[in-house]
């Protein structure tokens, strides 16, 4: 049974729908990331699991409990705030002991889980200290270890990393994964950044104006995008608008916008015919280049001519432009040596295999 | 080249405050402490003397109403607190935009009339023939015609009413910056209106709560014209005794050492304030 579920979330705020009939089921013990722009609605969706936010329909169920009507401070769900909130007047275990007391917890054991918690998140002797005297990364640790300690069922974290600059970020990512599965504490966390819910996540929904547009793995997500919306916010894809040529079953040749044709592969329930207008997505890095034609048995074989570098360390990409059609592509760089003395205009040789292709009706959807 | 930064543009500057300070703070104190200390030897010579602080701790009349004024200001202090304490936190907390701000101007309203005019409002409301009085015989509710002025709750009433703005000021300006995830974050965690309250809300407001005490305490011991039109001859307020001393018996010397032992107690109440909430005067006044 799922820890958390809910079911045709929706909240309004006036005639604006910030929250459009999610529904959602979270296992206990996963990680569960809510990814979408910013302004989508994540927040509220958050907050109405927490308690802060009365839903205008739906309901949420914790534990199969309904929460329909039951305070924030009554809800086994903790809540990591996106500018942490903790406590300025408190010392570091003033804060992790607050939520203790309010449950009376004698004042011993509460030292004595005040200072395990201190030490599981690595912050072992820091119990004095004030908050101010901390740094982002530990304040950050500090305000999840001062819900841990109460053994909520559910986290709810809102974007926890926002503030840390990108150094640190990168590190609590890792961090964060670790303390989740040290804890075995279900965490449902908001992001808008994409790599975040990559690397942490067991699920991740995507969530665009109010509404769920995929939920699965990350792989599914970065593999098999259930949207075009999916497509252009998880990972860097080409995108090009085009119209279905031909179709014989799954096998499908569109041709772009500037001409180019592309062999694609539909996804199962794919409903586009020959005429459609279609957006088509292929990832920068699915995309082999070689410098002589090397021949193979991809679908998709073309020539193409350096327009650009932009040079970006290990993610530096090459922009292209194929010879006939003038269709501008997008790949990544080769850091190999052969590519070392690459300049513009130089030719490449460009391959993909059709089922590397993304492919959507325009408006439908799917 | 590395310029002072105390050049001549500062001195310009503070030249005014300085000269305020001196010539109004700084040398009337001065000389009170001076005419405070001097007792009439013959016509025309003085010698150094206590007698006049002498003269106040023996006379009961003297400090019996120094302590009442003092007790009384406390008092409506405190009082001036609680009833600000959940305005202030209503506007701060529970507005938003254009009603918040109509709220603000309306605590502002009654401050654009003098403070003799507002005063003479509540003697119209609560003296015999006034409206309150007039009301509650109207309703049945007493026969005869009822004075509520010339008391103390009377004088508390004004003092309170007299005071409110410069407690609800402050303490709107700190509750204002109090970020609501804060609260919010207290309830996550389990707590209830009442422990957050103490735990979380007052101890960030403290600066505000102590800076606007100490200005009403101040204003409250040193008010002459409330409590001496709603308290009536009895009011028994020091800062009327300071008054009788200087206009009534001429006696500037006893007047003197009255002003000066007020000063004291303002001084101390104000030291005893921060002393107790931890504060810094700086820190209270930079609200
Ligand atoms: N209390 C509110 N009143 C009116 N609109 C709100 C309120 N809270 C959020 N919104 C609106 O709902 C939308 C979603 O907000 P939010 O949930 O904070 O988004 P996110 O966290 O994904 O950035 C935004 O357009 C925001 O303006
Ligand atoms: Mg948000």
């Amino acid at each position: 049974m799922p820890v958390l579920e809910c079911a045709s979330l929706t909240k309004r705020f006036a005639d604006f729908t910030a929250v459009d009939n999610v529904s959602m089921a979270v296992e206990q013990g996963s990680f569960y990331s809510i990814l979408g722009p910013s302004g989508c609605g994540k927040t509220t969706l958050m907050r109405m699991l927490a308690g802060f936010e009365r839903q205008d329909s739906g309901n949420i169920r914790i534990e199969g409990k309904s929460m329909t009507g039951v305070a924030p401070n009554r809800r086994p769900v903790n809540m990591v705030f996106q500018h942490l909130a903790l406590f300025p007047n408190m010392s570091v275990a003033g804060n992790i002991a607050y939520g203790l007391k309010r449950r009376n917890t004698p004042s011993a054991e509460r030292e004595r889980r005040v200072g395990e918690v201190l030490e599981r998140v690595g912050l072992a002797g820091s119990g004095n200290k004030r908050i101010e005297q901390l740094s982002g990364g530990q304040q950050q640790r500090v305000a999840i270890a001062r819900c841990l300690v109460l053994n909520p069922q559910v986290l709810l974290l809102d974007e926890p990393l926002g503030a840390l600059d990108l150094k640190l970020r990168e590190h609590m990512k890792i961090e964060l994964k670790r303390l989740q599965s040290a804890f075995g504490t279900t965490f449902i966390y908001i992001t808008h950044d994409q790599s975040e819910a990559l690397v942490m996540s067991d699920r991740v929904a995507v969530m665009n104006h109010g509404r769920f547009e995929q939920v699965g793995s990350p792989q599914d997500l970065y593999y098999r995008p259930g949207s075009a919306f999916v497509a252009g916010f998880v990972g860097d894809n080409n995108r090009w608008q085009g119209v279905i040529e031909q179709r014989v079953g799954a096998k499908v040749r569109v041709r772009t916008e500037q001409g180019l044709p592309v062999e694609a592969q539909a996804a199962a329930g794919f409903q586009g015919g020959v005429g459609d207008a279609v957006e088509l997505f292929v990832r920068p890095e699915a995309i082999r280049v070689q410098l002589q034609d090397g021949g193979g048995e991809a679908e998709n074989r073309l020539q193409a001519r350096v327009i650009e570098i932009v040079f970006d360390g290990a993610r530096s990409r090459l922009q292209l432009r194929q010879a006939d059609s003038a269709q501008e592509i997008l790949v990544n760089l080769p850091h190999t040596p052969e590519f070392a003395t690459l300049g513009p205009g130089d030719r490449l040789y460009l391959s993909w295999h059709a089922h590397q292709c993304s492919l959507f009706t325009v408006g439908a959807g799917r | 080249m590395k310029r002072s930064q105390f050049g001549l543009g500062f001195w310009l500057l503070l030249a005014p405050l300085l000269l305020w300070l001196v010539l109004l703070i700084l040398l009337p104190h001065v000389d009170l402490l001076l005419i405070s200390l001097r007792l009439r030897s013959g016509p025309g010579t003085y010698r150094f003397s206590l007698h006049h602080y002498a003269e106040f701790f023996t006379e009961p009349l003297y400090w019996r109403t120094f302590l009442r004024t003092a007790i009384m200001s406390l008092l409506a202090t405190l009082l001036t607190l609680l009833i600000a304490f959940p305005l202030a936190y209503y506007i701060a907390k529970m507005m938003r935009g254009r009603a918040k701000q109509l709220l603000f101007l309306l605590c502002l309203i009654p401050f654009w009339v003098s403070e003799l005019v507002r005063t003479y409002g509540w003697m119209i409301l609560l003296r015999e023939s006034g409206v309150v009085s007039g009301l509650l015989q109207w309703s049945g509710l007493t026969g005869a015609p009822l004075e509520m002025l010339y008391n103390d709750a009377a004088i508390m009433v004004g003092l309170v009413y007299t005071a409110m703005l410069f407690m609800v000021v402050p303490l709107i300006t700190t509750l204002d910056s109090l970020d609501d995830s804060l609260i919010e974050a207290g309830y996550d965690l389990g707590g209830n209106g009442w422990n957050l309250l103490w735990e979380v809300v007052v101890p960030h407001a403290m600066p505000g709560i102590v800076s606007g005490c100490i200005v009403v305490f101040m204003l409250t011991l040193g008010n002459y014209l409330t409590p001496t039109l709603l308290g009536g001859k009895d009011s028994l307020w020091f800062t009327e005794q300071i008054y009788t001393q200087f206009i009534t018996r001429f006696n500037w010397e006893q007047g003197s050492a009255f002003g000066i032992l007020l000063l004291l107690l303002s001084s101390l109440m104000v030291w005893l304030g921060l002393r107790l909430s931890g504060q810094s005067f700086t820190q209270v006044m930079g609200r």
